[in-house]
């Protein structure tokens, strides 16, 4: 991997060489990564880039800077690679001061955290392949599963319920570290908020319905939606995703089910389009009339982005989202404990689930 | 009594007051109104006082052909300030510098043709009058002619009763200079305005390159030497255009002149009427004094010999062999013809009756003759109804009433029928006729007529009228005939006559307008430009622009605007004036400046002078301080300006793209070394060349588009050394209109527009074309040098 990774990076590099030699000016080409070209790919079922590309050409100033960040990022992802090393993203924005070299050094970590993407694409290499790793840690899970994770200190095999604490399994950055052993799960829930997760725990849900409650800690992280997909590629368990009722956790679902704008190179890997969405519906709040808040500007703008989000065409979305924007209200998950802290073990997530096939 | 008496009484009160009238002398009415001559307050005196001085001397040194010097010091003297000025003109002689100095409103420039500083004032004599007002002392006066040995030297003021100098001191003295004009006033003033003099002053020296200038006071001293040696257009008085003419003034000329034909006065009287051009407007005043004839249609004349025979024997009468053999011959010869007029019938007519021989007791006496010319005209006359009524009735809406129209021509004939009328009709009477219709018809659509269909009938039946050729009365009748000039003025106006030649302006010239602007200020950056003669009111105009930007020009302040009548700098109501209003109203920011939504005044480092030369400027008020706001010619000062303007556009736009450029040249000979040392680095390579690279970088092509509301223009720079090719589609979402060149392809909703320009290396192409504002373009750009391009759009 690690060599593969470096090999992938180096051959970039190799590239700009090759073009200085034929007189060319260094460039390079890549998908354009925003809303305008996302497209659904019928094989794999999930949201990927269309055929729209950038220029990053060092014909102009700005464009030639890029290279020359690209470059130096590349000589530093491959001295990390072989000394087997690894950093954040964040370190990586502030390793380009070190680099001495005003032109180089990254604006702020939206430059870098861009670069490292543009790298991936280009390369076909995540970049946990580079060793580098978010800030962001990755889900904790808790359920029926026995799990061998290799770590930097020798394997460990884990138990997700009976070898962990009340906090479950907090997953490791690179999550192909992990090999599943054995489960007995019949379903995977992935929850927004960590309050309704602890509900689900305290009440013993996962033993009562057999299921494995991966905690998402609001916009997951790659490495959490890596193992949602692994969970649900693997050992074929059905996915549900329960959130918030606000447009922000109806992305939150998104990016677990069709794949996320800024990493959709890498939606096959990270995306699983079998999942499907739990609540809160804004039809839930209608039904179970919950406590809720006035929707803000930000919230109705959010809503009619989402109209026009390819990812949200569906009819389910649009009814839903148009009886939202009508409506005005948004509503919390942990809301539903206006009807009893057992209301959501005890009818709503039934009620739901069965609707939906899962029990 | 007491209607006697008090008549008596009112004639009393009027010999009273006839008793007080008297004749006021123009000197005591300037003593009383002295703002009429600029003097309105003590601040703007001195800048009066200098400007007349200055003014003359600049003239007097022209038109003898010298290269100006002239010299200006102010010094404080107590109460007053003296205030000399001196010059290296012509000077003046012994005899006419009392009435130069000492007489308002004498001068040699008033009644001339021509352009001259001097029409901005009164005169000098004005000054005179000043300075005796408010100082009490006389003006001093040392003047010397080339011919003369020693110069004259005066003391005088002016009696203002009479208008005449009074001379307090004369006599002649040896004087260094070997010809020129010295003069010293004493007068009461305020240095408040010593801003506006000095801007009188470098304004004077913008307009006037070839003059050297000096003036010292007690807080400045300001220096102008000559910027070049050519002087400017010497200018020939010219005679008075045909179209600024009134009425006044042509009774004067028809006085005057010592031609008698009207031809030979128009073309010897007026510039630009010759043979061709007097004829027209001869003829122009013949359809205006006598109208054209009526041409009449022969009809059948079948039966009039019956109809002759009836109405003679009513009479008792016989209609002899003799009568008959006339009435043939007439007949014949009208048949001969298609149409005949009045006159022509008459001649006719009078002709063939007079030829035949008639045995005596066949004498036609006129009561016969009468008969016999009644019933033939009638029957001509009759028939040309019918005609008339085609004319007209063709000629307007077929809702008109047919009674309202045969009224009309009823109208018509009966007043072509008076023999006073001779069978003519002018415009002026075939309109009379359709109105006295409207005024006996109601006021439906159909039996009235409005402006629309009158002058439509007017035309029509203008048309098939004939032209006469009556002589045109001599010029000393004409003047007599207050009618006939008002026609003979008209005429002239109708009638297209070439614009008065400008011999009689000396405009300054682009060239000597940089020069100017060079002058006073190093900048960075100047364009000028000089129009092509206008005419407003029979006078010749000339407007010139030019502007400086930039260099030593402050940058953050609202432009300086300058402006010039006659090379004369305009000091005071600049917000009053046309010029200004001009400036303010074109949107600055199209050319690279700063302009608060778009009007007013622009800020930027920019000086903008304005020149209008003309021999009869138009100022809004009797202190020749404004232009007036006239439309032909603020449209004339706004094409100059936006010509200078588009320049100065040009020049920023290569200036920001050269120092884009050099910014660029700079950045990226230490980005790409760079680079491809770490590339080398990584790969373990050695470091490879980059001249190949550093120069297709640099050398590159540049597109830029401009909107400025729906005006495109789609600019290709090619910076490159070398000749370049290019495919442009512009992808549109409205229709373009007005492309200058490429191809158009209909894409159903989107319009390509398609262009494949070589460009020269070193040149730049434009492509211009007009689409609504709203329109969406996309470029596509193909052609080997993708890479090499920077777009701004």
């Amino acid at each position: 991997m690690n060599s593969e990774g470096r090999k992938k990076l180096i051959e970039i590099a190799e590239k700009f060489y090759g073009q200085f030699l034929e007189g060319e000016v260094p460039a390079m080409q890549l998908p354009t990564r925003n809303k305008s070209n996302i497209v659904y790919d019928p094989e794999t079922k999930v949201w990927v880039y269309g055929d729209k590309n950038t220029t990053r050409s060092a014909s102009n100033i700005g464009g030639a800077r890029k290279i020359l960040k690209a470059a130096f990022t590349i000589e530093f992802l491959a001295d990390q690679l072989s000394e087997n090393r690894s950093s954040t993203l964040r370190e990586l924005y502030y390793i380009s001061e070190s680099w001495n070299e005003k032109d180089a050094k990254f604006m702020g970590q939206d430059e870098s955290n861009q670069l490292i993407e543009d790298l991936e694409i280009v390369s076909g290499v995540r970049r946990e392949e580079f060793h580098m790793r978010p800030e962001e840690s990755g889900a904790t899970v808790i359920g029926p599963l026995k799990i061998r994770e290799k770590t930097r200190r020798g394997e460990r095999e884990i138990h997700c319920q009976e070898d962990v604490g009340e906090g479950g399994y907090q997953i490791p950055t690179n999550t192909d570290r992990i090999e599943f052993i054995e489960h007995e799960a019949d379903f995977v829930i992935a929850v927004e908020t960590g309050g309704m997760r602890d509900r689900l725990v305290e009440n013993g849900f996962d033993e009562k319905y057999n299921t494995i409650v991966v905690h998402l800690k609001g916009q997951p992280a790659r490495a959490t939606r890596r193992l949602i997909k692994r969970l649900n590629g693997e050992l074929k368990l059905p996915v549900v995703v329960f959130t918030d009722g606000d447009p922000w956790s109806y992305r939150i679902f998104g990016s677990v089910a069709y794949g996320s704008i800024k990493s959709a190179h890498l939606s096959p890997d990270l995306a699983t389009p079998e999942a499907q969405f739990v609540g809160i519906q804004p039809t839930d709040i209608v039904e179970y009339d919950l406590p809720s808040d006035q929707l803000s500007d930000a919230d109705i703008n959010a809503l009619k982005s989402e109209l026009e989000d390819p990812r949200f065409q569906s009819d389910y979305w649009i009814n839903q989202i148009e009886l939202q924007i009508e409506l005005g209200k948004k509503a919390e998950q942990q809301s539903l404990a206006a009807r009893g802290l057992d209301f959501v073990t005890d009818e709503y997530l039934p009620d739901r689930l069965s609707q939906m096939g899962i029990i | 009594m007491d209607s006697t008496q008090s008549k008596l009484g009112e004639n009393d009160i009027a010999n009273t007051l006839a008793g007080t009238q008297r004749q006021i002398s123009i000197a005591e009415f300037f003593e009383k109104n002295k703002h009429m001559l600029g003097f309105d307050s003590k601040s703007r005196a001195m800048v009066t006082a200098v400007k007349e001085a200055v003014d003359n001397a600049l003239d007097a040194t022209e038109e003898a052909g010298y290269l100006p010097d002239i010299y200006v010091e102010i010094q404080e003297t107590g109460k007053y300030y003296t205030v000399i000025i001196e010059d290296n003109g012509p000077g003046i002689t012994e005899k006419q510098i009392p009435k130069v100095f000492g007489k308002l409103l004498y001068g040699s420039r008033f009644h001339s043709r021509e352009q001259s500083r001097g029409q901005q004032g009164i005169g000098i004599s004005s000054v005179v009058l000043y300075s005796q007002m408010t100082s009490g002392e006389p003006v001093e006066i040392t003047s010397r002619t080339i011919s003369q040995d020693e110069a004259q030297y005066f003391e005088l003021t002016i009696d203002t009763e009479n208008n005449e100098p009074e001379i307090a001191a004369h006599k002649t003295k040896l004087w260094d200079r070997t010809h020129g004009t010295r003069v010293v006033f004493k007068l009461e003033a305020d240095m408040r305005s010593r801003n506006q003099l000095q801007e009188y002053f470098r304004y004077t020296a913008i307009s006037n390159p070839h003059a050297r200038l000096e003036l010292i006071e007690p807080k400045t001293h300001l220096k102008f030497e000559r910027s070049t040696e050519e002087k400017p257009k010497k200018t020939e008085p010219i005679l008075p255009h045909p179209h600024g003419i009134q009425i006044g003034y042509l009774i004067k000329m028809c006085g005057k002149s010592n031609s008698d034909s009207m031809s030979k006065f128009l073309r010897q009287e007026f510039c630009n009427i010759g043979k061709k051009t007097s004829n027209d407007i001869i003829d122009g005043f013949r359809d205006l004094q006598y109208g054209r004839e009526l041409k009449w249609e022969i009809p059948s004349l079948g039966g009039i010999n019956q109809e002759l025979k009836l109405e003679f024997s009513e009479r008792g009468l016989e209609f002899s062999k003799g009568s008959m053999k006339a009435v043939g011959l007439i007949k014949n010869e009208l048949l001969k013809r298609k149409y005949v007029t009045y006159n022509v019938f008459e001649s006719v007519f009078n002709e063939n009756l007079n030829s035949v021989e008639y045995p005596p007791e066949e004498k036609l006496d006129k009561k016969f003759q009468d008969i016999i010319w009644r019933i033939i005209w009638n029957r001509i006359k009759n028939s040309q109804d019918d005609s008339l009524f085609k004319i007209i009735n063709d000629a307007t809406d077929y809702r008109k009433d047919e009674d309202a129209l045969r009224k009309v021509i009823r109208e018509i004939v009966r007043l072509m029928q008076k023999k006073s009328s001779r069978g003519r009709i002018t415009q002026e009477e075939l309109g009379n006729c359709i109105d006295k219709v409207n005024e006996s018809e109601d006021g439906s659509d159909r039996k009235q007529f409005g402006e629309i269909s009158r002058n439509k009938i007017v035309d029509s039946i203008w048309k098939t009228l004939i032209k006469v050729d009556d002589t045109v009365p001599k010029v000393s009748k004409l003047r007599k005939d207050k009618n006939a000039m008002s026609d003979l003025i008209d005429a002239m106006r109708l009638i297209d006559i070439r614009a008065p030649s400008t011999d009689c302006l000396s405009p300054i010239g682009t060239n000597h307008i940089e020069k100017g602007l060079k002058r006073e200020i190093e900048s960075e950056f100047c364009s000028s430009n000089s129009r092509e003669a206008i005419v407003f009111g029979g006078d010749p105009i000339v407007i010139e622009a030019g502007l400086a930007y930039g260099g030593d020009i402050e940058l953050d302040r609202s432009a300086e605007i300058v402006r010039f009548a006659n090379r004369v700098p305009l000091i005071y109501q600049q917000s009053g004036c046309a010029i200004t209003n001009v400036i303010k109203e074109i949107d600055w920011r199209n050319y690279g400046l700063e302009q608060s939504r778009g009007k007013g005044i622009p800020r930027g480092p920019l000086i903008l002078m304005i020149h209008i030369a003309s021999t009869n400027v138009p100022f809004t008020s009797e202190s020749k301080d404004a232009i007036a706001r006239i439309p032909i010619i603020e449209i004339e000062i706004e094409k100059a300006i936006r010509d200078i303007a588009r320049n100065l556009k040009t020049y920023l736009k290569k200036r920001d793209a050269f120092n884009k450029q050099l910014l660029k040249n700079n950045v990226m000979t230490e980005i790409i070394p760079k680079i491809a040392e770490k590339v080398a680095s990584i790969t373990e390579k050695e470091v490879p060349s980059i001249e190949l690279v550093l120069s297709r970088i640099l050398g590159n092509i540049s597109i830029t588009r401009e909107r400025s509301g729906d005006i495109v223009e789609l600019t290709i720079d090619n910076y490159t050394g070398r000749k370049v090719a290019l495919d442009i589609t512009e992808m549109i979402s409205k229709i373009p209109k007005n492309i200058s060149q490429g191809v158009l392809i209909d894409m159903e909703n989107e319009w390509f527009l398609k262009w494949s320009p070589s460009i020269k290396k070193n040149e730049s192409k434009t492509l211009t074309y007009n689409v609504e504002e709203d329109a969406i373009i996309e470029l596509d750009i193909g052609g080997s040098e993708k890479e090499n391009i920077t777009v701004k759009i």
